[in-house]
């Protein structure tokens, strides 16, 4: 157990680096990026720093009187991954970010919300108690909402924010029921503390499915599962560098995250882990039809992510809560390097339709590499660290006897193939496009993070001992695995066959199709999928559709009351008139007025004696 | 020792009316000796003493251990001051020291001011009346004081014709508000022979059926239109939208809650028995307000009516508040209701101030030509944006802290009724983003005309309200329990009344 303050210190240190950003702004512009660097360094060694003690967590507490109850954290295995990915991959978008942004206007802001939205992803991971996490919930939602809508110039990314905004507090509207129905039941926001009051059996089954499904619809607004994954595509609006650390590498996880933090409540929850499964399964499937048909590059790796992060809801929900997280991490770095290659690629080129790169590999030799090992990684090529999660999950599902979501896992995994080698050799081989000519090899601070990020597809997944270990310490999985064990078992089980299985016919469905230059034009279910399945149409109509009946209703309503009120108006405009014509100033009239007034009074007094 | 009527009497509402002549009286000396501008600037000195006076004189009060202590002065036994007054006199000073401030900057360019200053007073001991009132008569009296008051201040500006058409539509309907809860009163006072809420409350078990419940209902509907409910509120968008923007701020943020408290203090004082009938009929009027305020502020295209209409949704929240708390005898309900009184009262006077701002500067108030405004008065509209994530209920913003106590107390009831409700209020929260979000939006969104009109700096009187309360908003969404010690107080005092 090491001291917990570290705890405060690794969310403290990036916020407090935010609020002090604004101040370098203020004095030295130039100063921005290397500030920001220097303090998502210093974030990054304390998330390192808090791994070695995640086995056996200390806790952090400011007490909190009244609503919070505490502040207080407390990462153990689980969280302290996630936060460590969170802090060193920030460090390295950081260090990407100085070349890539340095002609935008904005720095400051850009700078210090991106500070803001490390320190409070690892506060939304590090905390134990529900509704600290809810508040940097919302945190990483609000920098993620400003940060799409960065460029504000563009109507559209300021569309894209408004809509990730709204989208993802739809889904929030369940999980702050989910919280509050915990917190009800149980008289505590502690995560822990919850789940053993569960275990005696102090919440009542109606109260914890409530809270089960809440959960889950919270985490299917973050982690952009369908039906509320429409955001996530449209995000890509955000500068590359955002859309790699948020929309792909840290924040779409927090939903993952709350399922896997959540799974030992809910999952004796009637059809809980059923729904978990099928959410995953469904997602991982229509987001790779959809990133199949996508031009965009851009676009494709938004769907690429709703798909791999369908995976990990598919792992927890087959009970592979090992393999899900062991996914989420390897995906984190994976996604974060094909973003990266990605935003080199379109910053080159200025264009993000797929359509008119091509041949760029000559020109960028090392981001080509860079982004045939992520491409790689992503379809689960053996020994990249993609192919090692991705087994396990089918291993997981296996196991668990789940065979028809199963299926779907792998029919996503051969369009996963398909997807990704093919936008591989759109971008990167042919014919060098008109777009490409002027194309430049990035400067090596931007290359940096690249082959960093790269040697860690390849060999990430060696710290599967400690990983395990760490999460086996902190009671949440049955037993560790060694790196041995993992090959050992990987090349025994069935599910090598599947993945093998998928990898040849993707495979062959590319390379058999290569050289048909012209694709035939979309048709049919092709033209729907790159129209993602029409939810956003639906949801419009829906939306256009509840605003007529609403104003429909308000109007009606609003012209009953305006009559009635201009009813009101006019009689007592009309009385006053007939009164003003009383009272015109006629002193007899006047006088008659007041006779019969205190006529009036005194026959009601003497009746009332009488 | 003091008792709290004297206290009440003495140090609150005495120098309020009396600063209000006194205002009025140098205000006009002053403008005729120096003109107009001077005369307007001593009236807001005048007038911020006595207020910063009297809201110091707040912590003073003596408490309810002195209760019973003789005054000897007949009139004062219409005063029963307790700590739910004083929780409202916490909320309301702070606002009109606040909003007076600003209106130094606002309408320094007006004319007539020290009449502006001295009625802001009038409607201060208005307010303060009605919250202290003890018999039905007082009630009554003050709170016409207050609407009187009020209607002066909405047609403030009486060169445009929209303000007088406001003050109007507002005189004409609070007045019918007015007539039928003086009818409800006078059944009271005609079965009981009493006025004093007290002696009221103790015989209304022994009268008949009938007069009680249709007291009820016409106290109900009479002050539920002072308080905006739903379908009572037409008046509403108008008179806050035309009014000056601090007038609008106090409007939205306290007027409009001590409508709802009137009707409060004379459930809580004359009809105790009936709690689980008057938790219905307010849960109803609640989720009917706040979905309908919600609704139709969607649709709005200018931005102070958007601001009127979130008024009465939130209005609906407050309501919503103590109507689970009746229903379900819960204390939660209760501080829920009166902390979102004063967490909303400075994040919607925040609102009103930084669009007032933002129209004196660009002259227009349809949402659409504000388009890029961000930009060129970066500190207001920021201003404006936490001051519309905090009425929406987004955390780290104090809305959210006062939303989330009243969801918990709805949870917390466990039945289905409970969490139906609670569900509402939240799903209703998600609804108010679908107007403050484009309004943000739009105000961030690329240079327009009216952005290219802005010149010049906001003036330090206007910014400083605006900074403090920024400050409240944001400390209170982090520390509720700041703000909670009053609060908690008020509480234990409406249990005290129901037994609980």
């Amino acid at each position: 157990m090491m001291n917990s303050s570290i705890y405060m210190a690794q969310i403290a240190v990036p916020i407090g680096g935010a609020a002090l950003t604004l101040l370098v702004g203020a004095i030295k512009p130039r100063l921005r990026p290397a500030f920001a660097f220097l303090v998502g360094a210093a974030t990054a060694c304390l998330t390192i720093i808090t791994l070695a003690g995640a086995g056996s967590p200390g806790r952090f507490v400011i007490p909190w009187q009244g609503v919070l109850n505490e502040f207080s954290l407390s990462p153990d295995g689980l969280s302290a991954y996630i936060a460590a990915a969170a802090g060193v991959l920030g460090c390295l978008i950081l260090l990407y970010s100085a070349r890539y942004m340095e002609h935008e206007e904005g720095l400051t802001r850009y700078y210090a919300l991106v500070l803001l939205f490390i320190g409070a992803m690892i506060g939304l991971v590090t905390t134990d108690n529900l509704l600290v996490m809810y508040f940097f919930w919302e945190t990483v939602g609000l920098c993620s909402y400003s940060l799409i809508g960065f460029n504000y110039d563009n109507p559209d990314a300021a569309k894209a924010g408004l809509k990730a905004f709204i989208t993802t507090k739809i889904g929030d509207v369940g999980l702050l029921t989910g919280i509050m129905t915990l917190y009800v039941s149980t008289g505590t926001f502690n995560i822990f503390e919850i789940i053993d009051a569960a275990a005696g059996g102090a919440i009542p089954a109606p109260a914890l499915s409530l809270a089960g499904f809440g959960f889950l619809m919270g985490a299917a607004g973050k982690s952009a599962q369908v039906p509320l994954h429409v955001w996530l595509p449209d995000a890509m609006e955000a500068p590359t560098s955002v859309s790699a650390l948020i929309h792909a590498a840290t924040m779409v996880n927090a939903g993952v995250y709350a399922i896997a933090r959540t799974y030992p409540l809910f999952s004796e929850v009637a059809g809980w882990t059923t729904a978990v499964t099928w959410v995953g399964a469904i997602t991982a499937l229509l987001a790779a039809c959809m990133a199949l048909y996508a031009r965009d590059l851009k676009r494709m790796l938004a769907y690429s992510t709703v798909s791999q992060l369908g995976y990990m809801m598919f792992g927890i929900g087959v009970g592979g809560l090992l393999a899900s997280q062991f996914h989420l991490l390897s995906h984190a770095i994976f996604k974060a390097l094909l973003f990266l290659c990605a935003g080199a690629v379109i910053h080159e080129v200025h264009t993000r339709n797929m359509d008119e790169m091509g041949g760029l590999g000559r020109k960028m030799p090392v981001i080509r590499t860079c982004y045939l090992i992520g491409v790689l990684a992503l379809a689960g090529v053996p020994i990249f660290n993609g192919f090692w999660s991705k087994d396990m999950l089918f291993a997981s599902a296996l196991h668990s006897g789940n065979i028809v979501p199963l299926v779907f896992a792998v029919a996503t995994a051969v369009l996963t193939v398909i997807y990704s080698l093919r936008s591989y050799f759109r971008v990167f081989t042919g014919e060098l496009s008109a777009a490409g000519e002027k194309a430049h090899q990035s400067p090596p601070s931007m290359l940096l993070p690249l082959v960093l990020l790269a040697v860690g597809a390849v060999t990430s997944w060696l710290i599967i001992g400690i990983y395990s270990a760490t999460l086996h310490q902190t009671g949440l999985i049955g037993e560790a695995i060694s790196v041995g064990h993992l090959i050992h078992e990987t090349v025994q089980s069935t599910a090598l066959l599947l993945s093998l299985l998928a990898l040849f016919l993707g495979g062959a469905v590319v390379f058999s199709t290569r050289k048909a230059k012209t694709a035939a034009a979309p048709s049919g279910l092709a033209l729907w999928a790159g129209k993602g399945f029409g939810f956003d149409q639906f949801y419009l109509a829906l939306l256009n559709g509840a605003y007529q009946v609403a104003g429909a209703v308000i109007s009606t309503y609003d012209s009953i009351s305006n009559w009635v009120g201009k009813a009101a108006i006019f009689l007592t405009v009309g009385f006053g008139k007939t009164l003003r014509n009383q009272n015109i100033g006629d002193l007899n009239k006047n006088l008659l007025w007041l006779v019969s007034g205190i006529v009036i009074i005194i026959a009601i007094v003497c009746v009332k004696r009488g | 020792m003091q008792s709290p009527e004297l206290f009440w009497a003495m140090r609150i509402l005495l120098p309020l009316f009396l600063g209000a002549v006194v205002t009025y009286v140098i205000g006009k000396i002053i403008s005729r000796i120096k003109g107009d501008r001077a005369g307007g600037v001593v009236a807001a000195v005048i007038a911020l003493v006595v207020t910063v006076a009297a809201y110091i004189l707040c912590f003073t009060y003596p408490g309810a251990a002195s209760a019973g202590a003789e005054s000897g002065i007949a009139w004062l036994g219409s005063l029963k001051p307790d700590a739910l007054s004083l929780l409202m006199a916490k909320i309301m000073f702070p606002l009109v020291i606040l909003v007076a401030i600003y209106s130094l900057g606002y309408m320094k360019d007006d004319s007539g001011t020290d009449k502006y200053y001295a009625l802001m007073l009038i409607m201060a001991g208005g307010m303060m009346g009605v919250v202290g009132a003890g018999d039905i008569i007082s009630l009554y009296v003050f709170f016409e004081i207050l609407s009187i008051s009020s209607y002066c201040l909405v047609s403030f500006r009486k060169e445009s014709w929209e303000p007088i058409e406001a003050g109007f539509k507002y005189v004409i309907i609070n007045a019918l508000g007015s007539t039928v809860a003086i009818f409800g009163l006078s059944l009271l006072y005609i079965y009981s022979g009493s006025v004093s809420m007290a002696e009221i409350a103790a015989h209304i078990s022994g009268l008949p059926d009938l007069p009680v419940l249709a007291a009820l209902a016409l106290i109900t509907g009479g002050f539920g239109v002072k308080a905006a409910m739903v379908p009572l509120h037409s008046w509403l968008p108008d008179a806050h939208s035309a009014a000056p923007s601090g007038i609008s701020a106090l409007l939205s943020g306290i007027v409009i809650q001590v409508g709802f408290f009137a009707l409060l203090r004379l459930i809580l004082g004359v009809f105790p028995l009936q709690m689980q009938m008057v938790g219905t009929i307010l849960i109803i009027l609640a989720a009917v307000t706040t979905t309908y305020g919600n609704f139709i502020a969607i649709a709005q295209k200018d931005i102070k009516r958007m601001l009127a209409y979130s008024s009465v949704a939130q209005m609906g929240y407050i309501i919503l508040g103590f109507g689970v708390g009746f229903y379900f005898h819960s204390a939660d309900g209760f501080t829920g209701g009166l902390f979102h009184i004063e967490t909303h009262a400075f994040m919607k006077a925040l609102a009103f101030l930084s669009v007032g701002c933002i129209i004196e500067k660009t002259g227009t108030r349809r949402i659409a030509d504000l388009k890029g405004v961000g930009r060129v008065m970066p500190a207001t509209a920021v201003a404006f944006t936490i001051a519309a994530l905090g009425l929406a209920g987004i955390p780290a913003f104090s809305g959210f802290m006062s939303k989330l106590m009243i969801y918990k107390c709805g949870f917390q009831a466990g039945t289905a009724l409970g969490v139906v409700l609670s569900s509402i209020a939240i799903l209703n929260s998600i609804i108010s983003l679908g107007y403050y979000m484009p309004a943000i939006h739009t105000l961030f969104s690329p240079a327009g005309e009216a952005a290219a009109k802005v010149k010049g700096t906001v003036s330090p009187a206007i910014l400083l309200p605006i900074v403090i309360m920024v400050l409240i908003t944001l400390v209170l969404g982090w520390h509720p329990d700041l703000g909670l010690g009053p609060v908690n107080a008020a509480v234990l005092e409406i249990l005290n009344i129901i037994g609980g």
